[in-house]
């Protein structure tokens, strides 16, 4: 009896080894797949602009080549994925591993590793283009050589971005190569227009959730009751990170007058022209003149309602009085 | 020699009834080889293409009969109002995947389709019915799942839109996707735009008498210049209409207050506080049209020339007296009047509310076919006041007969209808 129950393991173990390693793969193909923000780390500046990473750079021991984000649908919810790739050098053999989580900082110890692509030498990360059905797809090209049988062989991953319809690299992020057309919206665009893909495998199975990432807007339109999403100071340097894009309804901008373009964003609608609220400007055209001061009383570019003064040294920004 | 039979016949019962418990259990993505990352992604993109031209296009195979179609979800079928009402209509797609529509080939609308990959290669493709169903549109269950921004969680959650699956039984495979509702708005370019008619402009229009009555008041707002550079806004084509509405009422646990009579829900929604709209534009991850942006839609500022309002009308023999006007009359989704811009019903059946922080006492726009063409208040972007309330307590400024005395008069909602619209503004872009 005694080999009974150790050869039921080996079994078992052999059985769900094999399944494992087949469902790495598929849910680092459905996570990418529903990708939508990619940082580039230690982004070589001297090759060429569609490369990503090339193990030839690799410098320490062990580097997060990139970190991305995916949306992933669940039966009630959506949350957002975060994930990583970290290539490891051990003993002169390079270890290429995908990290997801849930959590915020997403290479950190409490991720799982759920794809490890072990001893590719001479590997190399691209960003290409493909047509899928007429369909134009960003995709991550993972190249890499292979012994087999003793001879040298390269061989090729492609991981589809379907978020993506052109991607192209700047400052160390992948972004959508997108045209401003007159009377197209400037939405994502995606694959396909509109569309927005998701990690579905994850979706289906994920069952923790995340906290709200969405600035929820509060039912008040008058400072300072508002949510403040973005500031620069008077010499125009950021005070916060930008959370504007978070906003439940878009965001609205107080100029202070010091900073030209900039000033303080609220996230939702701020009332404005009214009696203790900021003025209305009428837009960067009038701010962009070569003879523009700043806020002025004798303004016309900065509206009050009838009866109230414009007040430009009101903290923290110009106010109606 | 029995022993180890024994042995060996006990090892390979457990190994055969770990194999049949293990395969027995219902996980069909292990079960059936899942096609290479390259098919499968064409599968999902091609699939969901096909959802996503029904969805932003309608019927755009003209291939359903919709007089002998019965969905009673849609309200008023689209043989008899404009093709428009179907784009991103979420009803649509309802009727469409639960087999409710008619063909004009004598077949029943599907759930599901074929997708080619190649020459000799087809997948079939189901449109997954897995949401609950609402009671208040059918007892069928959903095809899809309303996102927002005002509802679900997330960074990248669309300010609104469907949630979709679809399912490949061959590979027991299924995928989620999101689809935007673009259709009904479109993109106010980056210029400058001008707000408020001149007194000059209002001269070339009215009599002199008229003229010079308005020029004694001072309720005209002041004309100003003003720009969009580096914001991002889009404007709805379309009135809200009582469909919209009816989803949020629903959304709102209302659900008593949904309009009961299917007929109305594809026209404008009337008859809504100021706050009701504001709140409604929120739900959709919008606000309510300003001023501005209303005259940046009908004025046109053509090249080396002063500003100049210009509105392509398609039907100038609509009936231009409100005693010519009747339900009978109204169109929904009518495009009879459409600005530079393509969007559209800016002269309906409707005064249009809008939002003013540059002259807040100007917040409703009378232009209309409800009056006269020759009323002094039919002028493209003239506005008047509105208290923002509906029912009996539903007033606007008014002007006596020779319009002096502004004042405050009861609006008859069977007689003047107020509709809004909403726009929407995005952060900068890359």
């Amino acid at each position: 009896m005694k080999i009974i129950f150790p050869t039921f393991l080996f079994l078992f173990f052999l059985i769900f080894s094999c399944d494992k390693h087949f469902k790495q793969d598929v849910v680092i193909d459905d996570i990418l797949m529903g990708s939508y923000e990619f940082q580039l780390i230690n982004l070589p500046s001297d090759v060429n602009k569609n490369a990503i990473y090339s193990s030839e750079f690799q410098k320490k021991p062990e580097e997060v080549l990139l970190r991305f984000k995916s949306l992933s649908l669940t039966d009630k919810k959506m949350k957002t994925i975060y994930g990583c790739l970290i290539s490891q050098l051990k003993e002169g053999r390079f270890y290429l591993t995908w990290h997801v989580s849930d959590l915020l900082d997403s290479c950190q110890i409490s991720d799982k590793s759920i794809s490890t692509l072990a001893d590719l030498s001479g590997h190399e990360l691209t960003l290409e283009s493909e047509v899928i059905g007429g369909i134009s797809v960003s995709k991550l090209k993972l190249s890499y050589r292979k012994s087999v049988k003793g001879e040298i062989k390269n061989f090729s991953l492609n991981y589809y971005l379907l978020n993506w319809k052109q991607a192209e690299i700047k400052e160390g992020r992948l972004l959508p190569a997108r045209q401003r057309e007159i009377f197209h919206s400037p939405f994502f665009k995606s694959s396909i227009e509109g569309v927005q893909f998701t990690a579905s495998f994850m979706g289906k199975n994920a069952s923790k959730e995340i906290p709200s990432l969405v600035i929820k807007n509060l039912p008040v339109s008058h400072y300072p009751d508002l949510v403040k999403c973005a500031e620069w100071d008077d010499q125009c340097a950021p005070v916060m990170d930008d959370k504007c894009h978070l906003c439940q309804q878009g965001y609205s901008q107080v100029m202070h007058g010091k900073c030209g373009l900039h000033g303080i964003r609220f996230c939702g609608t701020v009332d404005c022209g009214g009696k203790n609220k900021p003025p209305c400007h009428l837009g960067r055209s009038h701010i962009e003149n070569e003879d523009f001061m700043g806020c002025s009383e004798l303004s016309e570019e900065w509206l009050c309602h009838p009866g109230l003064i414009l007040d430009c040294s009101a903290k923290p920004f110009p106010l109606c009085h | 020699m029995a022993r180890w039979f024994v042995w060996v016949a006990m090892i390979s019962s457990v190994a055969v009834i770990t194999l049949v418990v293990y395969f027995s259990i219902p996980v069909p993505h292990l079960m059936v080889k899942r096609p290479s990352s390259e098919k499968l992604t064409k599968i999902i993109l091609l699939s969901v293409n096909e959802v996503q031209q029904l969805w932003t296009k309608g019927d755009y195979r003209r291939e359903i009969d919709f007089e002998k179609s019965h969905c009673p979800e849609m309200g008023k079928m689209p043989a008899e109002i404009n093709r428009e009402y179907l784009r991103c209509n979420p009803h649509f797609l309802q009727c469409y995947f639960t087999e409710q529509f008619q063909k004009l080939n004598g077949e029943k609308s599907s759930s599901k389709f074929k997708i080619a990959i190649s020459k000799t290669e087809k997948w079939e493709v189901e449109v997954s019915a897995q949401e609950d169903a609402i009671a208040v549109w059918s007892t069928k269950k959903r095809v899809y799942r309303t996102v927002a921004r005002s509802l679900d969680q997330g960074e990248f959650v669309t300010p609104y839109g469907i949630a979709m699956e679809i399912y490949i039984a061959e590979i027991s495979f299924s995928y989620r996707f999101i689809l935007e509702n673009l259709c009904h708005q479109t993109y106010l370019p980056e210029q400058k735009y001008d707000y408020g008619q001149t007194l000059d402009q209002l001269k070339k229009k009215m009599s002199k008498d008229l003229y010079e009555n308005i020029t004694k008041q001072t309720q005209v707002e002041t004309p100003r210049i003003w720009d969009n550079r580096g914001r991002f806004f889009t404007i709805d084509k379309f009135l809200v209409t009582q469909q919209d509405y009816n989803e949020f009422l629903w959304f709102q646990g209302k659900e008593n207050q949904i309009q009961s009579n299917a007929e109305k829900w594809p026209f404008p929604v009337t008859n809504l506080t100021q706050v009701e709209m504001k709140d409604f534009c929120h739900f959709r991850g919008k606000r309510p049209l300003t001023a501005a942006l209303y005259d940046a839609n009908v004025f046109f500022r053509k090249p080396n020339s002063e500003n100049q309002f210009e509105l392509i009308s398609r039907n100038q023999l609509f009936p231009q007296s409100p005693k010519g006007l009747n339900d009978k009359t109204k169109k929904a989704f009518s495009m009879d009047y459409a600005s530079w811009m393509g969007t559209f019903q800016w002269k309906d059946h409707y005064f249009e509310a809008v939002e003013n922080a540059w002259d807040p006492t100007f917040n409703l726009s009378t232009f209309s076919l409800l009056l006269p063409a020759d009323h002094p208040w039919n002028h493209i972007a003239y506005r008047t006041g509105w208290n923002g309330k509906s029912g009996e307590g539903s007033k606007m400024n008014s002007a006596n007969s020779i319009w002096g005395m502004i004042e405050s008069i009861p609006l008859n909602p069977s007689k003047v209808e107020i509709a809004f619209r909403c726009y929407q503004e995005f952060g900068e872009f890359f």
